[in-house]
């Protein structure tokens, strides 16, 4: 707030009057506001050295790598063979089967989150829907070992009954689980933006005599779009960054492949089976993991990003 | 309403409401599954010895030792970091390319994987810092993780708290530090704590980054200190559940059922918090 | 010099300029009424006169606002002491999401008055604001439990706890029903014996009840200014009395 007014002579006051000039008092009161500036201040600056870290750490590791291995090589190679003779760093492998797990699990949450969403937003009111809510919210809070834990010793066997052929690490038993765990991403944040939708806009429908069912589908599923793609890209980026339970799924075999019922190798697994193992920093194995964590976090950036662009739109729109 | 109409409106609402009972369906396979193989392995004898080759005598008492150990310095390093970093953002910092930048920033960071949390921990804690397989390192590295999440969870609430509270405390001739501190920070602590209970229930059941931390598979001592090696709940269950003998899975489903009982306890009371701050208001 | 006056006030959105040159005094111990058609500017004129409006971004102003002869947009004047002297009463009633008791104590407190004299300030303040009778026996109760009247009632008696010179209202009754109105215009003829009172009111009826002088404002400019005596039953511009008449607003 600016004044540009003649006050020159205006800052002394008459005699018995209480002084509105910043004191003493207030500036003691000021040191203390300055110290909470400082250490506020400092710990948000934290979160940009903390991107600034992960990338540096990314890049500056894999420099052994990729003195050894060719960046395209790497790239397109299509064969992944890194702790076994003869070697081979192809990632395709196991970018495929980060992809397969990502995708199935997509496959998998969509109908089941969007279903959720819309029955809660447009058919449920009043206290049932914030418990009905928080049931769904449970899936989200198990942690990933116990999905991999139930992958194998519950879903693989039923699948097993099913696909007589499925091998005991499979992807599709690892996608099943995965699409459990993100159901609620996709049920929470399309069940906001459904009932985001203004009233306005329900109201015009119902008042031009359409049912229930088509406002909610025909009226507020398509008015809140963009906040349902966004749901599903952010819970694709959630499954393909899921480690625990796709390392006891999936298994450890990078294999070149679209079958769901074969087993297969995603970039986190890898990662985990180099750590376990005992790895000595300064060799290629080491550095190898962080060049196939510097392919995931490109991807999972990406569609961070690609997300928040389509949430903005959204919010555009509407507010 | 015609027949076809009426037909079309009971598949949508019936669609819908089966969405919702597959989800319970799925909740309540996993819980039966491991409730099933858990329970029965699941005695106090379980809770106190140490992990052994022999499924019959072993026991979880370290896991629990260094989950403890890690969450408690984890907690120490994120939350105070987190919820100040929360405050500057929406009380103080004034709103501009820098501010909108750290925001996206924020976000970003909330979005990565926890195994690439992994990564940071094990090049900047483990190596470069030379803390090596420590309980310290582990939860530096968790604390990193969780940071994002406490940090948007406190500027959302901060942000619920109407307008009209600030400039009713302004009116009397308060100052920013007395409408911020004596006002705004009380009204929204209940969605802060939420969002905290929340973040660090989620580090409890994170394994990845531990591994790459260094996290051992196989403890059979409780640490002592911050610069002990240790293991964690979610490691211990990860190295039974992937062993192919029966007994393994079950011992491993009984630290499951432990497992689950802290992180959905603790779900359970944030969203006991939430629901009664909303109720306030 | 002593009392609230401006010269040449002039606020600005901007570029956009919604109050041009006001020079306005305002009578110590009156109630000085601002009324005009919604969006002329009278509540951002009200809100300058205790630099409420510093918290809305790019806004500023031109000209003076004198608090006993002192430029209270002045660089070296403290922004929170002008408040702790000219307070302000809000159209929605605020109170503090504490007990009604702390409503009242929490200004004084944080000023440092000491809290030996608070519990007779509070009761103090709720008198005066017509309000102890209602809630004596129940001080340490929820503030958001009373009712909307009680509640402004409230926000009046916290804000004369602080012991302003000048009291400004912005439409202080506008979000009540009639009984409640009439009580807090009851009140003000009581309060400007301690207080000089600016209130912002669209209701003219009101104005005509409660002030001693009324301005009319129009477009961000005064039309007129006068004793409200003879304001509403002889306006001198050709403006006021359409405003008044109905032909507009």
């Amino acid at each position: 707030m600016t004044s540009t007014g003649d006050s020159s002579e205006s800052s002394s006051l008459p005699i018995g009057q209480p002084s509105l000039n910043k004191s003493l008092g207030r500036a003691s009161l000021s040191a203390s506001e300055l110290i909470s500036h400082i250490l506020v201040r400092g710990a948000a600056l934290l979160t940009i050295v903390t991107t600034l870290g992960i990338l540096w750490v990314l890049v500056s590791e894999v420099g052994l790598f990729f003195s050894n291995i060719g960046v395209l090589d790497f790239l397109f190679g299509l064969e992944w063979s890194a702790l076994i003779e003869p070697r081979k760093f192809g990632v395709i492998p196991l970018v495929t089967g980060t992809l397969m797990i990502g995708l199935g699990a997509a496959a998998f949450a969509v109908p089941i989150g969007a279903g959720c969403a819309l029955f809660l937003s447009e058919y449920v009111r009043g206290r049932k829907k914030q418990i009905l809510k928080s049931i769904v919210e449970v899936l989200a809070g198990i942690p990933s070992v116990v999905y991999g834990f139930f992958a194998l010793s519950y879903v693989t066997p039923l699948l097993g009954k099913i696909f007589p052929e499925i091998q005991f690490f499979n992807a599709l038993s690892a996608a099943i689980v995965v699409g459990m765990m993100v159901i609620p991403t996709i049920a929470s944040m399309s069940q906001d933006a459904f009932e985001a939708v203004p009233r306005e806009l329900r109201d015009a429908a119902y008042g031009l005599g359409a049912r229930k069912y088509q406002v909610a589908t025909t009226v507020v599923f398509p008015a809140a779009l963009s906040g349902f793609i966004a749901s599903v890209i952010l819970a694709f980026a959630r499954a393909i960054g899921e480690t625990m339970a796709v390392t006891l799924a999936a298994g450890s075999t990078p294999n070149l492949t679209w079958n769901p019922l074969e087993s297969v190798q995603t970039i986190t697994a890898y990662i985990v089976q180099v750590s376990l193992g005992d790895t000595p920093s300064g060799t290629i194995e080491y550095s190898s993991i962080f060049a196939v964590g510097l392919v995931l976090f490109g991807m999972t950036l990406f569609m961070n990003l690609t997300a928040q662009l389509v949430v903005k739109r959204f919010h555009e729109r509407y507010h | 309403m015609t027949l076809w109409q009426r037909i079309k409106s009971e598949i949508v609402r019936m669609g819908g409401l089966l969405t919702l009972l597959i989800c319970f369906g799925f909740l309540l396979l996993l819980l039966v599954d491991v409730l099933g193989d858990g329970l029965p392995t699941l005695s106090w004898d379980f809770l106190v010895n140490f992990p052994s080759r022999f499924p019959a005598k072993a026991g979880i008492a370290s896991a629990i030792a260094g989950t403890l150990w890690v969450m408690f310095f984890t907690a120490v390093f994120a939350v105070p970091l987190g919820v100040m970093s929360g405050i500057y953002l929406e009380e103080y910092a004034s709103s501009n390319w820098f501010t909108n930048l750290i925001r996206v920033n924020i976000q970003n960071l909330a979005g990565i994987p926890a195994i690439i949390y992994g990564m940071l921990g094990l090049a900047v804690f483990v190596r470069w810092m030379d803390l090596g397989r420590s309980v310290l390192a582990g939860a530096l590295t968790m604390a990193l993780m969780i940071l994002p999440t406490i940090i948007i969870a406190t500027s959302e609430a901060i942000k619920a708290v109407p307008d009209s509270l600030r400039m009713a405390a302004y009116g009397v001739g308060a100052s920013r530090v007395q409408v911020v501190w004596s006002h705004v920070i009380p009204q929204a602590l209940p969605g802060m704590m939420t969002g905290v209970i929340l973040a660090l229930s989620r580090a409890i059941g994170e394994a990845a980054p531990l591994i790459l931390v260094g996290a051992l598979s196989f403890v059979a001592f409780m640490p002592s200190g911050p610069m002990d090696s240790f293991t964690v709940l979610a490691i211990q269950i990860f190295n039974w559940a992937g062993r192919p003998q029966d007994e393994f899975r079950m011992i491993a489903a009984s630290g499951i059922i432990l497992l689950l009982v802290i992180t959905l306890g603790m779900n359970a009371l944030a969203i006991y918090l939430r629901a009664r701050s909303v109720k306030l208001s | 010099m002593s009392g609230l006056l401006t010269k040449d006030l002039s606020i600005f959105y901007g570029t956009k300029r919604a109050v041009q040159n006001v020079s306005l005094a305002f009578p110590s111990y009156s109630v000085t009424a601002l009324i005009g058609p919604s969006g002329c500017g009278k509540s951002t004129f009200l809100r300058a006169l205790n630099r409420m409006n510093d918290f809305i971004p790019h806004c500023s102003i031109t000209g003076e606002v004198q608090f006993n002869g002192q430029n209270i947009y002045h660089p070296q004047v403290d922004s929170v002491l002008v408040r702790r002297q000219i307070g302000m009463v809000f159209q929605k009633p605020n109170p503090f999401p504490k007990t009604i008791f702390e409503n009242v104590a929490w200004g004084p407190k944080r000023a440092g008055i000491s809290s030996s004299v608070i519990p007779r300030l509070v009761e103090e303040s709720l008198k005066a604001a017509a309000l102890w009778s209602e809630v004596s026996d129940r001080l340490n109760s929820p503030a958001l439990g009373l009712s909307g009247g009680q509640q402004q009632r409230l926000c009046i008696a916290r804000a004369i706890a602080m012991k302003p010179s000048v009291l400004l209202m912005d439409e202080p009754c506008s979000a009540l029903d009639p009984i409640a109105t009439a009580r807090i215009e009851e009140l003000i003829g009581n309060l400007k014996q301690k207080f000089t009172i600016v209130i912002v009111t669209h209701n003219m009826q009101q104005a005509a009840r409660v002030s001693d002088t009324t301005s009319f404002f129009l477009n961000g400019g005064v039309i007129e200014t006068g004793e409200t005596k003879s304001f509403f039953t002889r306006p001198e511009k050709v403006e006021t009395e359409n405003y008044l008449t109905g032909k507009f607003g």
